[in-house]
C-alpha cells in the first residue's frame, strides 16, 4: 500500500494491457482503479456496441478514443438509424480503420458523409442486414 | 551447463545494491540495450544497473543464460523441437514467482530491452488476472486504496461497460 509504487504499477500495466484481449477481463480491469480505468480507455482497440443501450455516440468516443475497429449492432433497421454514429465518426475515432454496421438503417447520405470524412483511413466497411452482408475493402 | 570456455569475453554487471555479476558476453547480448552499448563501444568493463537490485538481476541472468545456451532455430528440425519444448518448460518454471518479483523483472526487462522476457512476464500477469473480479485483481496487484474509483466514477464505468463489449 505504498503511494510511491503507483507510477511503477502504471508502467508495468501499460506493458501488460496489450496482452489482455478478452472484453470481460477488460471490463473487470477498468473497475480496479483509476489508473487502470484510464489505461483501459486509451488502449482498447476493438469495441462492439449494442446501440439500444447507448443513445449518445460521443460517450463512446470519450471512453475509447483510440479504437481501430467498431461494430455497431441495432435490432431492427427501422428502429435504429446509423446517422448519429456516422456524424460522430466524422469528427472522432481518428484511428478507426474497420467499421461494421449490423441491423441498422443506413441511407445514401450516411455513406456520402462517411466517404467524405473517412475515405483516407477506413479500410473495411461491412453492412449487414439480416443475412445480407455487403463488404467494402478499401485497400491501398 | 554453461560451457565455460575461458577464452570467451566476459561482461560484468553491477546491481543497484553493488553486487557484481560476471557473465559471458553472449549471455549479456540477450539484452538489446546492452548489445547496443557494446556495439557502440560505450560499455566499460563494468556496466552499472542502478535501478535493478541483485535479486532481480540474478533472475534475469538465469533467464538470459538459458536462452543464450539454447540452440537457435537452424538446420536440424528435431533438435529445434526438443529445444523449443525445453525452453517452454524452463519459462513456465521461471515464471513461478510472486507478483512483486514478476513486476520487478518486467520493469528490468523493459529497461534492458529483453523482448522474450517482457512477453513472458506480461503473459504471466495477464494469466493471473484472467477471469478474476475487480476485487480479486486489486489483491493480486496490491492496488493502493487511494487509487480506487469513487462511487460515482465506478457507477459511470459500470454503465459504460454495459454497452461496450469485446
Amino acid at each position: 500500500m505504498d503511494m510511491e509504487e503507483h507510477p511503477l504499477l502504471y508502467t508495468v500495466f501499460s506493458c501488460v494491457i496489450p496482452y489482455i484481449h478478452d472484453g470481460d477481463d477488460r471490463n473487470s480491469i477498468s473497475l480496479v482503479s483509476r489508473n487502470l480505468y484510464e489505461l483501459d480507455c486509451i488502449t482498447r482497440r476493438q469495441v462492439t456496441v449494442h446501440v439500444r443501450y447507448l443513445q449518445n455516440p460521443s460517450r463512446l468516443s470519450q471512453r475509447f478514443p483510440y479504437i481501430e475497429s467498431l461494430t455497431l449492432i441495432g435490432l431492427l433497421p427501422e428502429m435504429y438509424s446509423v446517422s448519429p454514429w456516422i456524424k460522430e465518426l466524422a469528427v472522432s475515432f481518428r484511428r478507426l480503420n474497420a467499421l461494421c454496421i449490423r441491423d441498422m438503417h443506413v441511407d445514401e447520405e450516411d455513406l456520402d458523409l462517411l466517404w467524405d470524412t473517412r475515405d483516407e483511413d477506413l479500410r473495411v466497411l461491412t453492412i449487414q442486414v439480416g443475412d445480407v452482408i455487403q463488404v467494402w475493402e478499401l485497400d491501398e | 551447463m554453461s560451457t565455460s570456455s575461458s577464452s570467451s569475453k566476459k561482461i560484468v554487471l553491477k546491481s543497484a545494491d553493488n553486487e557484481t555479476f560476471e557473465i559471458d558476453e553472449i549471455v549479456a547480448l540477450e539484452s538489446q540495450a546492452i548489445k547496443n552499448m557494446i556495439e557502440d563501444e560505450c560499455a566499460d568493463n563494468v556496466i552499472p544497473l542502478g535501478n535493478i537490485d541483485s535479486k532481480t538481476l540474478s533472475k534475469i541472468i538465469e533467464y538470459c543464460k538459458k536462452h543464450a545456451e539454447s540452440p537457435k532455430k537452424d538446420d536440424n528440425a528435431d533438435i529445434d523441437e526438443k529445444a523449443v519444448e525445453d525452453l517452454k518448460s524452463f519459462d513456465a518454471e521461471f515464471a513461478k514467482v510472486d507478483m512483486p518479483l514478476i513486476q520487478d523483472i518486467l520493469m528490468a526487462a523493459n529497461f534492458l530491452n529483453i523482448d522474450n522476457l517482457i512477453g513472458l512476464m506480461c503473459r504471466t500477469i495477464a494469466d493471473r488476472i484472467k477471469g478474476k473480479t475487480p476485487e480479486e485483481i486489486r489483491k493480486i496487484l496490491n492496488i493502493n486504496k487511494n487509487d480506487l474509483l469513487s462511487p460515482e466514477q465506478e457507477a459511470k464505468a459500470r454503465e459504460e461497460n454495459s454497452w461496450a463489449f469485446d
